[in-house]
């Protein structure tokens, strides 16, 4: 079966109505159909209750509707979870060096670089996310493999 | 695993065969699912679509504006 890797960006799009929400809709029913099954960080959802209580503590969102909507999303990724459609990936410990390397020469932010490193090791058949950071990355080190093909920047 | 609550007997059966093929690590983590299995068999919580709406009509910013921000903000 095909996995795909859902990052915290793309994952929060989900629950919120935007742009590419129709791809996570989309996404959504074939795994729900068991086409494909979700890989998903342990580390997403808490950054998607944390995007919530910021903008809760902004009082752009009132304390009730916040907390319904996030025990919301808690039980509709439990449900997903129970039903095998989407599996939740801890960090190893074996990921530490490739985290460390990303933030030393790659300039991740430490959550970018365990949400890279975890769909790396998961090896989905596609890596879904929302964030330009990810894409806009480049170091002196892959502007090199750039002119060098044959080198990957990532092992 | 299963919990005992006293309600309709359905309601319960439901709720253990969501939480079924879930492990937890303690007792507190297995409530607070339970609680909120039970509400949402209730029809309290929001459907995805709900939440979808009620996201959309309050946070005004983009999912990954709002997750870089606290990347940031967790960086100062």
């Amino acid at each position: 079966m095909r996995s795909v890797y859902i990052e915290a960006s793309a994952l929060f799009r989900a629950y919120k109505e935007e742009s590419g929400s129709d791809v996570m809709d989309y996404l959504f029913r074939l795994m729900e159909s068991r086409i494909v099954t979700g890989f998903a960080s342990q580390l997403s959802i808490p950054e998607i209750l944390r995007g919530i209580t910021k903008r809760k503590n902004q009082g752009e969102i009132s304390e009730h509707e916040a907390q319904k909507a996030m025990d919301s999303i808690l039980l509709d990724v439990d449900k997903r979870i129970a039903n095998d459609e989407l599996r939740i990936l801890p960090v190893e410990e074996e990921f530490m060096p490739h985290i460390n390397r990303c933030i030393r020469h790659h300039n991740f932010f430490v959550i970018d670089a365990l949400q890279f490193v975890t769909a790396y090791k998961s090896r989905p058949t596609v890596f879904v996310h929302a964030d330009r950071h990810f894409s806009a990355k480049k170091s002196k080190r892959e502007d090199e493999n750039d002119r060098y093909p044959g080198k990957r920047s990532f092992e | 695993m299963t919990i005992s609550v006293n309600i309709n007997p359905n309601l319960v059966n439901d709720l253990n065969a969501l939480i079924d093929g879930k492990i937890y690590r303690t007792r507190d983590e297995a409530v607070e699912d339970g609680i909120r299995f039970l509400i949402a068999l209730k029809g309290k919580l929001y459907t995805r679509t709900e939440v979808k709406e009620v996201l959309s009509k309050y946070i005004s910013v983009s999912s990954d504006e709002l997750l870089r921000e606290i990347k940031e903000e967790e960086e100062l």
